[in-house]
């Protein structure tokens, strides 16, 4: 049975192809991210390895120990404690780590952020062993006023070598220095875009940073790094500050690696899900060339059958045809995986966050274990089927005449069509179930949405008939013949055409979903800067000098200074921090200046009003969430703990959505009584009517010189960036699921090549009767758009339903505020874009019918 | 098609335009030693409204024959001529157009399209070159292969006689110049087949079409109104009026 069996693979090998490269490229996608997992962890445990390499064991005071990201949070270790470390036994040599703030103007006066974080610097150690970046051009600083940059920041602010640099430290003094190298920092940085300088421990000391991060130090040969540790811990227990630790120089390397990989990890875990989709959609394919090719070969079976070969053995060869072919892919996939290694490679240097190959690329054999399984478990789990259709085929049925290719099937309707009613209403109860549940909802929706779509795989052999009818009428009465022909051909195997259309559903089902969602972001969005938040300008505060978790504020005459401008009409501080409100701990409470309720904050209020947060009159606004979570209604009491002051609050107003993204919102008297806030969180700015934007912007960006660490946002600046953010996360998206697509179509062109190839004495009939060899590949074309109109249009389908429900539960709530938007154009351009994939397809499956010998194919066999 | 109604005026164009001509045809599959001569210089002419039988053995050359005739295969050399038109040398395009506008097929098997009904099939040669049938010639076929009852049938729902004669219904509705029938009744039972024999017989007598019929089939044969005999890609005699017996005759003086 064997050698039937290899005998059939090579007869079929061209059939096959395509089957094969669904597998290929979905095992290539499973296994390019496992090796692009095990190569980016491998490069960022080489890399800090490397970092760490001469560290025996490290003192770390609370920043480093709890946050390994390069930011001040005092209290360092004090500068004594170096030399009470290098006296320890069994230490060769330590050296202190400080980092501070230390804000970076770039070219244009402006300072340089990420986010609101500006930049910090490190200081360059004596002993090169502990220099933990290297120096790619210049040399290293020699006196206080010298600096290194590292190259990221040197490259995008356009510094180079002989520049000079001038530096903000924490207390706002300004400080002059001279560019004389710039470094790589490695991967660390590329996570994180802040400038980074590298001094002098003098030039640390001018900016007013004191104190060691971290000291390192090496053992005397003979010390385990373990022995070295403890004899650190206790050398420093005294004056370590509560928080700090000492940790061996392994544990070092440990904790700074997986602090980075978890991040990768995590977008990895979701890189994965889609690699998944694609081995899903690639069993639908294999699973479809498996039963065309069964139906092919009914009359060899039967043969087979006749010249005494069991149901066992028919069983077994069709299984064992998957298994081979499965093996066979899959080991090809794994190879496919290393160029979607460096295609995801390519794919994280574009999103900004380059990972680092110094290790090479990484190939565990527990890769190519999961990668070979999965998809020959896939392979054969679809063969299953189709093998077990092989065993029914009768004896008989090879002394039978060859019949004609079948014409329309009937497909068996009242039970599937009763199974697929319940699962798609099971579905769409599971969605509405979710609906009210906010971000709880959202597996309950997901649930909903993969039993919806089990019932529309079970019910489309049913769709496809009339689906085809519906589309291919109008070009039928259009185009003539050849369409009516392609039309009907489209649906003659309901069973073969859902399927492959089906694999295309998939695809544009969960791309339309995503647009959706991300539409309806956009637009809720959008909708809060231009209904209930219209400003033109919003300045928000830059971190500098103050721990990541602290409260950065801006300068309270900050707002005095705008008012100042003519052109500028509203300028309205807002205050915020948090408190414990009716027992519900660290609740964000928010506070508007009154001027703010004159034009640039109009909540969307349900139910009572904000006018007496306006007036001073007191009270509290609820986002509708927290009223629900707390049962309150306007009219109810609620406490609230700030820090000088405990309170009952009158609730006056329940929004829909959050206040500029507090939770409640106080007057802005009460909000000084109760906090006594340092400073303004941010401050709303309208520009007055006659003023053009250009000259708004000017008298903003006036008063902002003299206030660098404020940044300033306009409302047009941040709709652009929401656009594009969304963009760029659909593109990625669409990148993702173009494998799946990419394999879908696939599909389309295998199923069609083999009914091309069953179809042979048909479409040598046609030619005879005068098909011309264009109308043959229009028909071709037509039957390959049909399919790919018809999964893109149940995809768009399904992701509209399906994202509505995603839409409403994640960003409305189950509350008010802005409409689910459908970006209607580009849900167009999906169906369009599936009918055009589809034609693709099609183009060789049509070339091929075109060619077909008109004699050959009517030749009586 | 404008006096699609009335038929054909008998008269002389018969006889100075033959339906079907063919000079000098050579076919030639292969090349060098291993070639083979599948026509070997044919020459042979249709008339118009008249059956035709074209007989011989297996490997004789009249399926290769009627393969030139009607535009499927070229020849390697000679020339065919249907109607007014040399065919040699159209390509592939014009001799497509040219099939579906000047000649009719009825094949032994796989004659009809599974998706389409009866009525369909029937159609599918004038829609493929965007026309549509003549209502009162439609009606004249129809009735005289009685299939009036079958139209909205798919072929699988219909027997193997009124596929055939659906086929031929097919052939007709074009009014071609000639009709080529391979094998027609290969696939039927005795009295099926003299059925469509009659009725092809029919097409010519009382509807003025010419017919062609490529059959191994002396009885077929013998229904036709001239009989023309091929062996080794040579004719090699012809029979008017042909009985069963004479046919029979005939081939034996083969020495089959």
């Amino acid at each position: 049975m064997l050698r039937t069996t290899l005998a059939g693979l090579y007869a079929h090998k061209l059939r096959l192809l395509a089957s094969s490269l669904a597998i290929v490229l979905s095992v290539g996608f499973v296994a390019g991210t496992l090796i692009f997992t095990d190569t980016a962890t491998a490069g960022f445990w080489h890399e800090f390895a490397a970092q760490a390499a001469h560290v025996d064991a490290s003192v770390e005071s609370p920043a480093a120990a709890g946050n390994p990201k390069r930011e001040t949070a005092p209290p360092p270790l004090p500068d004594s404690m170096l030399a009470s470390v290098r006296q320890v036994p069994g230490v060769a040599s330590a050296e202190g780590r400080m980092v501070g703030p230390a804000a970076l103007y770039d070219k244009a006066g402006k300072l340089i952020a990420n986010g609101d974080q500006t930049g910090v610097a490190i200081d360059v150690p004596a002993d090169p062993r502990f220099q933990y970046f290297s120096l790619t051009s210049g040399h290293l600083p020699a006196d206080a006023t010298d600096a290194l940059l590292d190259s990221n920041t040197a490259q995008t602010s356009h510094f180079a070598v002989g520049d000079s640099l001038t530096v903000l430290d924490s207390t706002g003094a300004r400080h002059t220095l001279r560019l004389v190298g710039l470094a790589d920092l490695g991967v660390a940085k590329n996570l994180d875009d802040e400038s980074v300088l590298a001094l002098t421990a003098a030039g640390m000391h001018a900016l007013g940073i004191h104190g060691y991060d971290r000291i390192d130090a090496a053992a005397t040969p003979g010390t385990s790094q373990a022995a070295l540790a403890s004899r650190l811990s206790a050398a420093v227990a005294g004056a370590l500050p509560a928080g700090g630790a000492v940790v061996t120089g392994s544990k070092l390397a440990h904790d700074l690696a997986d602090n980075v990989t978890q991040q990768v990890d995590l977008i990895l875990t979701g890189i994965l899900v889609f690699a998944i989709v694609a081995l899903f959609v690639a069993a639908i394919v294999i699973l479809n060339t498996f039963n065309i090719l069964i139906t092919q070969r009914l009359r060899q079976l039967a043969l087979l059958r006749c010249v005494g070969a069991t149901t066992r053995q028919v069983f077994a060869s069709v299984l064992l045809e998957s298994i081979l072919i499965g093996v066979a892919a899959s080991a090809v996939g794994v190879l496919v995986g290393l160029g979607i290694t460096a295609a995801l490679s390519a794919l994280f240097s574009g999103i900004g966050a380059a990972l680092p190959a110094g290790a090479g690329i990484v190939l565990l054999p527990r890769t190519v274990l999961i990668a070979i399984g999965l998809g020959t478990a896939v392979t054969v789990a679809a063969a299953v089927w189709p093998a077990w259709r092989a065993t029914r085929v009768a004896p008989l049925a090879a002394l039978r005449a060859p019949d004609l290719a079948p014409a329309v099937q009937r497909a068996r309707r009242v039970v599937p069509g009763v199974i697929a009613a319940a699962l798609c209403a099971a579905g769409v109860g599971l969605a509405v179930l979710g609906l009210p549940k906010g971000r709880n909802g959202l597996l309950i929706e997901a649930v909903g949405g993969a039993v919806f779509f089990i019932g529309v795989l079970v019910a489309s052999p049913l769709l496809v008939g009339p689906l085809a009818r519906l589309l291919g009428w109008l070009p039928g009465k259009l185009a003539g013949m050849p369409t009516r022909l392609a039309t009907a051909n489209a649906y003659r195997n309901p069973g073969r055409s859902a399927a492959t259309m089906i694999a295309l559903t998939v695809g544009v089902g969960l791309i339309t979903l995503f647009s959706v969602v991300t539409s309806t972001a956009r637009s809720f969005a959008f909708s809060q800067v231009d209904e209930h938040y219209p400003i033109d300008y919003l300045i928000s505060p830059l971190h500098n000098g103050t721990a990541e978790s602290a409260r950065p504020v801006l300068p309270n005459d900050l707002a005095g200074a705008l008012r100042a401008q003519p052109q500028l009409s509203i300028v309205a501080p807002t205050w915020e921090d948090q408190a414990t409100l009716s027992g519900k701990a660290n609740t964000s409470i928010g506070a508007f200046d009154p001027a703010a309720y004159t034009g640039t904050a109009k909540p969307p209020v349900t139910s009572g009003s904000v006018d007496t947060l306006a007036n001073g009159t007191g009270g509290i606004a609820l986002r509708d969430t927290v009223a629900k979570a707390l049962h309150v209604q306007v009219g109810d009491a609620v406490t609230l703990d700030a820090p000088h002051r405990s309170e009952h609050l009158r609730v006056v107003a329940i929004s829909a959505s959050s206040f500029l993204g507090d939770q409640a919102l106080i007057s802005a008297r009460d909000f000084a009584d109760g906090f006594q806030p340092a400073g303004p969180s941010s401050i709303l700015i309208k520009a007055a009517p006659s003023a053009t934007p250009v000259a708004s912007r000017a008298a903003v960006d006036q008063v902002l010189a003299r206030y660098p660490l404020a940044s300033v946002q306009s409302a047009a600046d941040y709709k652009s960036q929401i656009t594009s953010a969304i963009n760029a996360l659909l593109a990625v998206f669409g990148g993702l699921l173009a494998i799946a697509i990419l394999i879908a179509l696939f599909g389309i062109a295998n199923t069609l090549s083999l009914s091309v190839i069953e179809r042979t004495r048909e479409s040598g009939l046609l030619r005879a009767l005068g098909l011309t060899r264009g109308q043959m590949r229009r028909m071709l074309s037509m039957e390959a758009l049909l399919i790919g109109l018809m999964g893109g249009l149940l995809g768009v389908a399904i992701g509209v339903g399906f994202g509505s429900a995603v839409s409403e539960t994640l960003i409305r709530g189950g509350g008010g505020g802005s409409p689910i938007s459908y970006p209607v154009k580009m849900i167009a351009g999906y169906v369009l874009l599936a009918g055009l994939a589809g034609i693709a397809a099609g183009v060789l499956p049509a070339r091929r019918a075109a060619r077909i010998s008109v004699i050959e194919a009517i030749a009586e066999t | 098609m404008t006096n699609a109604a009335t038929h054909r005026a008998p008269g002389a164009e018969r006889a100075v335009q033959p339906a079907v001509r063919a000079e000098g045809l050579v076919k030639v599959y292969g090349a060098g030693p291993t070639a083979v001569r599948a026509l070997d210089g044919v020459d042979v002419v249709f008339e118009a409204r008249a059956f035709t039988a074209i007989m011989g053995p297996s490997g004789s050359g009249k399926s290769t024959l009627m393969h030139c005739l009607a535009g499927l295969d070229t020849a390697t050399s000679g020339s065919v001529q249907i109607g007014d038109v040399d065919i040699t040398g159209l390509n592939d395009r014009a001799l497509t157009v040219l099939r579906r506008e000047r000649i009719g097929f009825v094949f032994q098997s796989f004659n009809l399209l599974p998706t389409l009904t009866a009525a369909q099939n029937i159609r599918l040669p004038l829609e493929l070159a965007g026309r549509s049938p003549d209502p009162q010639w439609w009606d004249l076929v129809i009735g005289a292969l009685g299939i009036a009852d079958r139209l909205g049938h798919r072929p699988s729902e219909l027997s193997g006689g009124q596929q055939q004669r659906v086929a031929c219904a097919r052939a007709l509705i074009g009014r071609p110049q000639v009709v080529f029938a391979d094998e027609p009744t290969g696939n039927l039972d005795r009295r099926t087949g003299l059925e469509v024999l009659s009725f092809l017989r029919n097409s010519v007598r009382e509807l003025d079409q010419t017919v062609v019929m490529v059959t191994h089939d002396p009885v077929a044969a013998s229904s036709a109104d001239r009989v023309v005999f091929l062996a080794d890609g040579r004719v090699t005699g012809e029979l008017l009026d042909p009985t069963p017996q004479g046919v029979l005759d005939i081939l034996k003086s083969f020495g089959a």
